[in-house]
């Protein structure tokens, strides 16, 4: 019986002997090679991403506009950061290891390392304080901070698995310190050294040198959305898909150019001893440089200029200046005031926000849009030569009214200077006087002669009511009211409405961009569209149906606006050099006031009323702002008004104006006058936002621009020219 | 006495060169653990460590063949008692959470070890040994096991070690001696319905256990069950019904959590294919990404090695052991030595299945060894301590007149022809002598000189025919 069971007990060893055996073939034979790949891939560390360096954005002479520049952050990781300034024993334990050879522990019982590790977490704290030189209470807000945000982060991937797990967060190291320059790296690295859980990793920051006044057009950059990593076009590129952790233009250049600026990441793989594996080696491609065709030091001073302007004016919140290159149609200068510096965007965002009276955070350059006043008279003139509605001798009599005899008579006026209420009488003028003097009663009689198709045509040819071309985001692209857009809000064309688009106000609007465009046409007498990117293709011409001599007579018109003594500008804008004469017109775009605050009304249940005033530029502004200030939607029955106006002090029935100033500089003859044939290099619009005459306000901004201009650009004009890089470095 | 110490029978030297075949395999692998990773900057510290424990086993062998298993059979009990003694100071610093001044170190919340200044000394290993030899020593001529009552107290002598070394927490020396403790019984011909009636008893509290286990424990268990997938998707789509196993969260981070160990021994094996990456080559042996490879987990990376042909070369040694063992058991007459061979047989066969069944993932892991091959000092120098037992039951067979022990009728109806059965068996030359002998004498004065004195000649001249029949045979050959 014993040999018996001997036999069962060996049979029971061989059974399982057997299952083992099977098993064995299992995993080495019919799954090997699926064990052969999770060998492989486990044998590699994660992938070490290599960052790419943003492209830069440069200006037409090579000078660094934007760049990513190096900087250092000092991270330290999560589980530090969660335990805070007293840690358990758990929070040190995993660096246990590593520190168990330093000469510091060397013989040390595990006890005693945990107790010193406790204490360096807790000098830790006060050591990044120290460093960065804030008090230890900032260095533990941030602690906290970044504590909340991924407790945050967890719960929300709870509640999307319906169980708690520990999200990726938790395992990476957060910065505690940002944007250290690169000269303080090795000294954070040597403060930091003895923490194991502490790391000095690079990191980059978006930098404007150039200050203030290029932060607009240069726009600004921010960490990617959610819509961006839906809808990205390079999602098929694991190594150029956005990563949610990546900055992308959100504004400006950074926007328009955001494809050629953003490089390509690299990858690092090492296996798991940290040998590198050259096979897999990705090099990271940097983004491109990208060249505007801005002059950086001619913005720089327009800058300036247009914030002398604005403080000479108080009722001016702010105002737009732009340069064109007429031959090129290259965007010299795009000048919007106020700004703010991009370095402190974040700190003082709320403050730039609620200053709804002089709008720092508006591109004003771009995307807004004014009525254009009389700058666009020489354009109604223009089609009403070419029309043949008016000849270049035909004189219209200007008794100051259109209709002298009417009771209503001031309606329909010719302007007035100042507001002294004394009419102006141009008597009979023929073009070039009516443009001389900007005669209402002159372009009242064309409008109406004209037809708003006409018209509008002519505005459209001229690119109003189009996006100018330089591809902002921001731009915006004016009202051209065609018979098109009328039908479409229910207006009836009257005479009424063609006399007041005559004269530029009424439903057209122009940003400035539109109205240097419409400058440059009026210099090269034909349209193109605007470029800002310098290795865009110069835009195609488009030529507007007139003659030379018609051009000729809208030049000389715009010649005399500042060089004759009865033009409008003369007085505040007459400017020549022995070359270059500065030929323009001015304009004021009658505009109700801007309301900049406004008083909320709201019913509780017990029918009390309780009113706060909120900064806004709107109504839906003020909506907005209430609901983000108090978390809830206003009721639909709350009364939303406007109590305080741009300019301070105004009634919303005033009516103000916004002063123009549009012109070029027409180079000379021998003989000092304007020489027809050689077209204006240099156009410019110039706009001061509620500064009530185009002449008394706009005029002397403009005069200065051309000085300016000659000073930045030199006596040819030329905006590339090789001598001024010299002596503009 | 039939042999000096140092010679061996044939099962022996099967024996002895699967156990040279095994350690070799194992020291080439602790070798290349230590030197291939990336931390083996101490050169090969384990297995030079390893061979230290190689020579002071095979010297603890020696001295337990000169002394022979007998005369330390009649100190079974003494031994049971100090290793019983040995494990005590364990089971305080484990209830007073105290090292002792760092005599008894406490690793994976675990007090097994004892430090003796150069090694650490694990006294369950010796006490596996110590247990199969008095449990040997006490069933040698009783018959009371064959009653269910008979049973209860060799039961209640293994609660006592088995109760110490779970509280160390030991999970796995019990797992072992448990079957060991059935197998001895089996053998010793304890009815069948009696040992299955334990185990129903032990299968019906199987759910008091399984919410009496740690924590840890249960999720070594669960992460055996949880290399299905279709269970882990189970889990996560109703994570109540599945609540008594485990919960949702450590369903899905069952690769990274608690089946990591199973996840990388199965990817270490699986990826050896057929026939390995070769000695010191591949993932596994080139990074340090399986814990325990050099002990607990070693056959994975023997199988990675050497792939499906190694790791069938080393079940086979591991067989050969098994037939050597059941050889020398069956050839043996004396009782003692007989249940001995069995028991240390059973205790090297059950730790390697169970140690190679949870390496492929067949069983939960467990702090297991692979016998002679696994690093560990105390394991093998406990296993040598078996095998020099298992040699000398080999070597000492003078009870050749003695009927063989253990021979019970399948039915015991008629007591009086218990002890009396017919010898059957015929296969050895040596056994068939003495079969002879028996027949010829009619007797069993196991301690007759004259019988010894005729056997040994008969011996002696079987001996001298078989050793010249080889002698032709490799001629021949």
């Amino acid at each position: 019986m014993f040999k018996l069971r001997l036999t069962y007990l060996l049979g029971c060893f061989a059974l399982a002997g057997v299952a083992i055996a099977a098993r064995l073939t299992q995993l080495q034979v019919f799954e090997a090679s699926h064990y052969r790949a999770e060998a492989d891939a486990v044998i590699k560390r994660r992938p070490q991403t290599l960052p790419f360096v943003r492209g830069r954005i440069l200006d037409r002479t090579g000078t660094i506009l934007a760049a990513d520049e190096p900087t250092w952050d000092v991270r330290v990781d999560y589980g530090i950061i969660a335990a805070g300034q007293n840690p358990d024993e758990s929070a040190v334990r995993p660096y246990l290891r590593s520190v168990r050879t330093w000469p510091r522990f060397q013989g040390a019982a595990d006890d005693q390392i945990i107790a010193a590790l406790k204490s360096d977490v807790q000098r830790t704290w006060r050591e990044l304080a120290a460093f960065e030189g804030v008090s230890p209470g900032e260095i533990e807000q941030r602690r906290a901070q970044i504590h909340a945000r991924v407790q945050r982060i967890r719960d929300i991937v709870a509640d999307y698995w319906q169980f708690d797990r520990p999200v990726r967060e938790e395992r990476e190291a957060h910065p505690l310190i940002a944007g250290l320059p690169e000269s303080r790296q090795i000294e954070a690295r040597q403060a930091f050294a003895e923490f194991s859980w502490v790391e000095v990793r690079s990191s980059s920051q978006r930098v404007q040198p150039g200050g203030a006044a290029l932060t607009h057009l240069l726009g600004r950059t921010a960490a990617v959305d959610r819509d961006t990593l839906r809808d990205d076009p390079d999602f098929a590129d694991p190594f150029a898909r956005y990563l949610p952790d990546e900055v992308h233009g959100i504004t400006g250049v950074e926007w328009l150019e955001e494809r050629r600026l953003r490089g390509r990441r690299g990858q690092l793989v090492r296996d798991a001893d940290g040998r590198l594996l050259e096979a897999e080696l990705v090099e990271p491609i940097n983004g491109d440089d990208v060249r505007l065709t801005v002059r950086a030091d001619l913005q720089q001073r327009l800058f300036e200029l247009l914030a002398a302007a604005t403080l000479e004016h108080p009722e001016v919140p702010g105002g737009a200046i732009v340069v064109v290159h007429v031959p090129t149609r290259d965007v010299l200068a795009m000048v919007t005031y106020p700004s703010y510096d991009a370095a402190d965007f974040a700190r003082s965002y709320n403050a730039l926000r609620d200053d709804t009276g002089t709008l720092p955070l508006r591109f004003r350059a771009a995307s807004n849009v004014y009525a254009p006043g009389s700058i666009i008279k020489p354009l109604v003139c223009l089609a009403g030569l070419n029309e043949g509605k008016i000849g270049l001798d035909t004189r219209i009599t200007c008794e100051g009214y259109l209709f002298p005899d009417r009771p209503d008579a001031r309606t329909s006026r010719c302007w007035e200077s100042g507001d002294t209420g004394v009419r102006h009488r141009h008597g009979p003028v023929n073009v070039e006087e009516a443009l001389r003097g900007s005669c209402n009663v002159f372009m009242y009689h064309l409008g109406m002669d004209l037809g708003l198709e006409s018209m509008t045509t002519y505005f459209h040819l001229a690119g109003l009511g189009s996006p100018t071309g330089v591809g902002l985001r921001e731009e915006a692209t004016g009202w051209n009211p065609d018979p098109y857009w009328m039908a479409e809000r229910d207006r009836a064309v009257t005479p009424g409405i063609l006399r007041l688009l005559a004269m530029g106000q009424g439903d057209v609007m122009v940003t400035p961009l539109q109205a240097a465009n419409l400058m440059a046409t009026y210099a090269e007498g034909q349209f193109r569209p605007l470029r800002i990117i310098a290795d865009r293709p110069i835009g195609p011409a488009s030529f507007l149906p007139a003659t030379h001599a018609h051009w000729a007579a809208i030049r000389n018109g715009m010649y005399q606006v500042v060089n004759h003594p009865e033009g409008t500008a003369y007085k505040h804008a007459y400017w020549r050099n022995a070359r270059y004469a500065l030929c323009g017109k001015t304009g004021s775009a009658t505009a109700p006031p801007r309301p900049t605050r406004y008083r909320i009304t709201t019913h509780d249940g017990a029918g009390a009323a309780q009113t706060v005033i909120l900064p806004g530029g709107s109504s839906a502004d003020a909506r907005q702002r209430f609901a983000y200030e108090y978390g809830r939607e206003l009721p639909d029955d709350a009364v939303v008004e406007p109590v305080e106006f741009w300019p301070p002090g105004a009634a919303p029935t005033d009516q103000e104006a916004h002063a123009w100033f549009g012109g070029f500089l027409q180079p000379l003859d021998g003989r000092g006058r304007p020489d027809w044939t050689r077209p204006a290099p240099i156009a410019f619009a110039v706009l001061l936002e509620y500064g009530h005459s185009g002449g008394g306000a706009g005029g002397p901004v403009g005069r200065r621009v051309a000085e300016l201009l000659i000073d930045v650009l030199g006596p040819e004009l030329d905006p590339d020219a090789p001598e001024l890089l010299a002596r503009h470095p | 006495m039939t042999r000096t110490w140092l010679q061996f029978d044939a099962p022996s030297r099967l024996i002895l060169a699967a156990i040279a075949f095994l350690f070799l395999v194992g020291l080439a692998s602790i070798y290349v653990t230590d030197t291939a990773a990336i931390g083996g900057h101490d050169g090969p510290r384990n297995a030079t460590r390893q061979l230290v424990y190689l020579c002071v086993g095979i010297s603890a062998a020696m001295v337990v063949l000169r002394i022979g298993y007998r005369d330390l059979g009649r100190w079974s009990y003494a031994i049971l008692a100090l290793a019983l003694l040995a494990l005590i100071p364990l089971m305080m610093a484990k209830l007073t959470h105290s090292t002792f001044g760092g005599l008894i170190p406490e690793r994976r919340h675990a007090y097994r070890w004892i430090n003796l200044g150069l090694i650490d000394v694990q006294p369950s290993e010796f006490m596996k040994v110590a247990f199969i030899v008095a449990l040997a020593w006490y069933l040698r001529f009783r018959r009371n096991y064959r009653r269910f009552g008979g049973l209860i107290r060799p039961l209640l002598a293994a609660a006592v070690p088995l109760a110490l070394i779970l509280r160390q927490p030991d999970l796995g020396t019990c797992t072992l001696l448990l079957p060991v403790l059935l197998i001895m019984l089996f053998m010793a011909g304890a009815q069948i319905r009696h040992l299955a009636v334990l185990v129903a008893i032990g299968l019906v509290t199987l759910p008091l256990t399984w919410t009496q286990m740690r924590n840890y424990q249960r999720s070594r268990i669960v992460a055996v069950l949880l290399q299905s997938d279709a269970l882990r998707r189970a889990i996560v789509e109703s994570p109540q019904r599945y609540s008594f196993l485990t919960d949702r969260r450590s369903a899905v981070e069952w690769k990274a959590d608690s089946g990591y160990q199973l996840v990388a021994s199965k990817t270490a094996i699986g990826s050896g294919g057929l026939a390995g990456f070769g000695w010191g080559r591949g993932p596994y042996v080139e990074h340090a990404f399986l814990p325990d490879r050099h002990n607990d987990l070693i056959f994975a990376v023997i199988a990675h090695q050497w792939g499906l042909v190694g790791a069938g070369a080393v079940l086979i040694a591991y067989a050969c052991i098994a037939v050597g063992g059941a050889a020398i058991a069956a050839r043996t007459t004396e009782p003692f030595g007989r249940m001995l061979a069995i028991g240390i047989t059973s205790l090297l066969m059950v730790q390697t299945i169970i140690n190679v069944g949870m390496t492929v993932g067949l069983m939960p892991i467990t702090g297991m060894n692979l016998p002679f091959v696994s690093y560990g000092g105390s394991n093998l120098l406990s296993n040598f301590l078996a095998i020099g037992l298992l040699v000398s039951v080999a070597q000492h067979r003078p009870f050749l007149l003695s009927p063989k022990p253990f021979e019970f009728r399948q039915r015991q109806r008629r007591r009086s022809s218990v002890l009396v059965s017919a010898p059957r068996s015929r296969g050895h030359s040596t056994a068939r002598a003495a079969s002879i002998t028996a027949l010829t004498n009619g007797s069993m004065s196991g301690g007759s000189k004259r019988a010894s004195r005729i056997s040994s000649s008969i011996n002696s001249l079987i001996r001298s025919l078989y050793r010249s029949l080889r002698w032709r045979s490799t001629n021949w050959g």
